[in-house]
């Protein structure tokens, strides 16, 4: 390395270290210390030790909001990732109107969750609800959407709804990088539309589709909008996922200390469920 | 060695200058104020605000006030409200409740109590009366929110949908159940009600079953029977199908949206939602009934001033503001002002004013607090957000049978007592 190089280095990384150092890793570390205290916040500030995570240990709802939001990850990667991939595919076989589909299936991802969230209240409301009024019109009975069986799934859909777009976009990029020759040289070998998608389509974009499912799992973590406007959490925090139940702690119930406990147990998870990705989706990338 | 350094002081003054300096060098040597109020989005007395705050501007040219208004339905209002203070963050000027939501902000020593001004302002002080201002002060003993409103709760009545059933206004619990499962029977929803944000509910149902002792009770001798008597009932209605077959999930907006379509034929809630209604002659607004083995008396109410104005010490103290934040809340409660409040959101003025030309439902209501055997503050002015938050979320447990009101409400004390040091 040269000498000055050095200076110029740590000249570049500046902005991005004191951006994120002010606004992510001091947050975070107070998070942290607020996790060994009491606090409302303002005025109460104690120090209570580890009680605010053996109560994280003890609680009922953690348990419910940390299995709905691995159930939330599974459908992120299985739905958003998968059908990305499905409708990639399609959209990049077709001659006409590619840039109409990129546009259409992008659009939700534009839109504020809070809006969707809203759209969709409409949607399941029982007496006004477009559902339900679509049910009535056809001559059936009406339908109570949002029960403690159904109400995870409920959110569920716009969550997937609003993110296929954004994945369908990477991976969409990513096979419209793919050589031509590739194709041509497999045709005049005599291959099939499904095994040309197989064994040289998916392969090529194999590294793309790992970041996409590695974004999804982080960002099933981050749910909480969609689920806070439709159903806070409930019937009966039957939908409480990690996001929305350390909101309604720390902001509802001016409990930051616990809040802020269920907020490393986020981060935690978060690490742990990349490291875990990463590993199983440990696969000899093909450059070319 | 190259010498990069002076570039990089360049960069970090830069950085330094945008996260910091934005606010002041972009104002135009005005007075600036910044505003949090809840009567912003759909609340009825947001015209009036708005305009006032437009003729104080016009009167203090000097001044540019920066309104954040929103509406205090649900609890974003309040969580803005609490995340400025927590961050040091405040506004000039606050209109927030009072009581145990406010303690916190009171005791960060954020805002100035008032006994001092209203010394030098006799006139200003005078005009509230000695009930409203008792109402108002903070558990050390001193006013630290100038009301201008105060408002009530109770049972609000669909008129024309009970007639159209012959039946008669719930004013006993005879009365009341035979019109759930009369409303029920006939598909029109008795009560719109939402059981995730239940705040109403819980404390009518709780003041009918224990009255004002009980109501008030807090958890300072344990629980009080009454309020597990109350949860409970609510679990009987719900069974009786008094509620939407959604209560579990909606918001209190759309309950409110509900009774509003006359798809519901009561709701209980607070004269705020008068403003919004759209045939108000058919409204009738009554206290809500006493359970079987209740102990309320039928005129107990859930009423009063829990919400005024604050003044940031930090503004008061601040030289280059000239007390101007003061001069906006003696303006905003002054008696003209507090009428054309009451006049909008229908609340029962803090202040000695006749406030004339209102439909007979707002009547009623003014009637219906000066006749009352008691008023008492909500719940959740009462006890601490987590500990009523842990009640709220229970109840749609409560409803299912899925836990018993006694388990949260031992739940919710537990919480209550872990504020307090061991």
């Amino acid at each position: 390395m040269h000498k000055g190089d050095r200076g110029v280095i740590f000249f570049f990384l500046l902005p991005a270290v004191l951006l994120t150092g002010v606004f992510l890793y001091y947050p975070f570390i107070h998070s942290i210390i607020k996790s060994f205290y009491y606090s409302d916040g303002m005025f109460i500030n104690r120090f209570v030790g580890i009680e605010n995570y053996i109560r994280l240990a003890q609680d009922e709802v953690v348990k419910i909001a940390t299995l709905n939001t691995l159930e939330m990850m599974l459908y992120a990667v299985i739905f958003q990732v998968g059908l990305g991939i499905v409708l990639a595919l399609l959209v990049d076989s077709i001659r006409f109107g590619k840039n109409f589909f990129r546009s259409v299936f992008f659009f939700p991802v534009a839109i504020s969750a809070t809006a969707i969230g809203l759209m969709f209240t409409l949607f399941y409301n029982y007496d006004n609800g477009m559902l339900n009024q679509l049910l009535v019109r056809f001559g059936f009975e009406k339908v109570v959407w949002m029960t403690e069986e159904t109400s995870l799934l409920a959110v569920a859909v716009p969550v997937i709804w609003q993110y296929v777009g954004f994945y369908f976009v990477i991976i969409l990029t990513a096979i419209s990088k793919i050589p031509d020759d590739f194709y041509e040289a497999a045709q005049l070998e005599g291959i099939t539309g499904l095994q040309k998608t197989i064994y040289i389509t998916l392969p090529l974009i194999w590294g793309d589709v790992k970041t996409s499912i590695l974004l999804a799992i982080t960002g099933a973590l981050k749910v909480f909008e969609l689920v806070y406007v439709i159903s806070s959490g409930g019937p009966a925090n039957s939908s409480e996922v990690l996001g929305t139940y350390m909101y309604q702690k720390t902001f509802t119930g001016q409990a930051f200390g616990y809040g802020a406990t269920i907020a490393v147990w986020i981060v935690i998870l978060g690490l742990l469920f990349s490291v875990i990705a990463n590993r199983l989706l440990k696969k000899e990338e093909i450059t070319y | 060695m190259r010498k990069w350094w002076p570039s990089l002081l360049a960069v970090v003054l830069i950085l330094v200058a945008a996260l910091t300096g934005c606010s002041q060098s972009a104002d135009n040597g005005k007075i600036k104020l910044r505003v949090v109020t809840m009567f912003g989005g759909t609340d009825p007395a947001k015209k009036a605000y708005e305009q006032a705050l437009k003729d104080f501007m016009k009167a203090y040219p000097d001044v540019e006030i920066v309104d954040e208004s929103m509406t205090a339905t649900g609890d974003d209002f309040r969580t803005k409200v609490k995340t400025d203070f927590a961050s040091g963050n405040e506004p000039d000027v606050t209109f927030f409740f009072t009581g145990a939501e406010a303690e916190p902000i009171i005791q960060s020593g954020a805002v100035v109590p008032y006994e001092e001004i209203f010394a030098k302002d006799k006139a200003w002080s005078d005009a509230l009366s000695d009930n409203v201002k008792q109402q108002v002060k903070a558990k050390d003993g001193k006013i630290y929110a100038v009301p201008i409103t105060g408002f009530y709760e109770g049972l609000f009545v669909n008129k024309s949908l009970f007639k159209r059933y012959g039946l008669e206004l719930p004013t006993d619990w005879e009365k009341f159940t035979k019109a759930v499962e009369t409303f029920s029977k006939n598909g029109i929803i008795p009560i719109a009600g939402s059981l995730e944000e239940s705040y109403y509910l819980i404390e009518h149902f709780i003041l009918s079953a224990g009255g004002p002792a009980g109501h008030n009770s807090k958890f300072d001798n344990g629980i009080h029977p009454s309020w597990a008597q109350g949860l409970e009932k609510i679990k009987e209605v719900y069974d009786m199908g008094g509620f939407p077959k959604d209560a579990l999930t909606i918001k209190d907006a759309q309950a409110q949206e509900l009774f509003k379509n006359k798809q519901a034929a009561m709701i209980v809630n607070g004269s705020w939602i008068l403003g919004g209604l759209t045939d108000k002659e058919d409204v009738e607004v009554i206290p809500f009934p006493v359970m079987l083995g209740g102990k309320a008396n039928p005129q107990d109410l859930v009423a009063g001033y829990t919400s005024g104005f604050y003044l940031s010490k930090k503004s008061y103290e601040d030289k280059d503001k000239k007390g101007l934040a003061l001069e906006l809340i003696k303006y905003l409660t002054s008696k003209e002002m507090v009428k054309k409040f009451a006049e909008a959101n229908g609340g029962v003025p803090a202040v000695d004013t006749k406030v004339e030309g209102l439909p007979t439902v707002y009547q009623q209501g003014h009637q219906m607090v000066q006749e009352a055997n008691s008023l008492s503050l909500p719940i959740d002015a009462q006890i601490s957000a987590e500990a009523f938050n842990e009640i709220r979320k229970g109840i749609p447990h409560i409803v299912q049978g899925k836990k018993t009101a006694q388990e949260v409400l031992q739940a919710a004390q537990k919480i209550e007592q872990e504020k307090m040091p061991k």
